[in-house]
């Protein structure tokens, strides 16, 4: 049996016990407590940044971490 | 004039009547410069997946900073109500503000709007409580649905998103003006020139957002201050009202007291 994943912007990532948004968040180079303008959906629903630290991700969970970029 | 003919939508009271894309620019400077000189108060952005390393998030962020704009996020290269709606709730969340400027389209070739799609997420939105400017086609069903429903401002396009067509169909663009009256309408996509802005004001548009006109223009900047004296001008006549055409001419100089030359 392979070890559980969830899927980060497309991409597979490797879950341990009790890994939360913001252990996403960080492993994505930035600051769960301190960075702006980034918001988050898990399996389509937006996570509340205060929610973060609190939610645990589960095998198979798809996760979209986002932020403004220049467009028309 | 300038100073009281506000452009007001979503709450926010504006002097421009630019709405300007800050996507494609040449450098980065380059379009905080654009920016600047096209007076614009109203800058879109796009929300995608971050990706460490390009000009995105917090470094975007923190140079629009130094800019006296308000971010209008859109939903561009949404396909579906559904990532449009989740897509206008993650900009809700990341940038702190109701606006959005929706886009639903239908297909990579011409980027014209999913009607069907548009209408559903503009009602899910408006519900949600989000400030729409919903981007739609140059028909006015659709826009009169959209401004019924409760859009902030219907945008008809010119012509295909960064096309540079100019005004395909003025005649319906003129009509959606007439039939809508009493919700903002801005002309959004497809203008290539100034005189194209111009002429979307005259026909009494409340603004225009363009993006690709500027950011690819040889010179971005230029562009940028032609297109606030466009939009200036275009607003100014329209305010002053044309004159009817006339199929003959008229004569501006009076007729009495004209001389006669003796017949050689």
């Amino acid at each position: 049996m392979s070890a559980p994943h969830c899927q980060v912007n497309g991409e597979k990532y490797a879950l341990r016990i009790g890994t939360t948004i913001s252990d996403l968040i960080r492993a994505e180079g930035l600051n769960p407590e301190s960075v702006r303008g980034v918001a988050v959906a898990l399996n389509n629903t937006v996570i509340r940044k205060n929610e973060w630290s609190g939610t645990v991700v589960n095998e198979g969970d798809r996760i979209e971490i986002v932020t403004a970029q220049q467009g028309g | 004039m300038e100073q009281e003919d506000y452009f007001e939508v979503g709450g926010l009271q504006l002097r421009s009547r630019l709405l300007i894309g800050s996507s494609g620019y040449p450098s980065p400077q380059v379009m905080l410069e654009a920016v600047e000189a096209s007076g614009s108060e109203l800058l879109t952005v796009a929300i995608r997946r971050v990706n460490l390393g390009d000009m995105s998030g917090e470094s975007l962020l923190g140079m629009l900073k130094s800019l006296p704009v308000h971010l209008l996020p859109n939903t561009a290269g949404c396909y579906t109500a559904r990532e449009a709606v989740l897509l206008a709730e993650l900009a809700r969340e990341a940038l702190e503000t109701n606006l959005v400027k929706l886009e639903v389209i239908g297909d990579d070739e011409t980027l014209m709007p999913d009607v069907e799609q548009l209408l559903q997420a503009a009602r899910t939105l408006i519900d949600s409580g989000f400030t729409v400017m919903a981007y739609a086609n140059d028909d006015p069903i659709t826009c009169r649905k959209l401004a019924d429903m409760g859009c902030a401002a219907v945008m008809p396009l010119a012509s295909p998103i960064g096309s540079g067509m100019g005004l395909t169909n003025p005649y319906n663009l003129a009509l959606i003006r007439e039939l809508i009256p009493d919700v903002p309408l801005l002309v959004d996509a497809g203008i290539g020139t100034a005189s194209d802005a111009a002429h979307a004001m005259e026909l009494g548009y409340d603004g225009i957002l363009l993006n690709t006109a500027v950011s690819q223009a040889k010179h971005p900047v230029q562009m940028a201050t032609a297109m606030r004296y466009a939009v200036n001008a275009g607003r100014m006549a329209w305010l002053a009202g044309r004159i009817p055409r006339r199929r003959y001419a008229q004569a501006s100089s009076p007729s009495e007291g004209r001389i006669e030359a003796t017949p050689t």
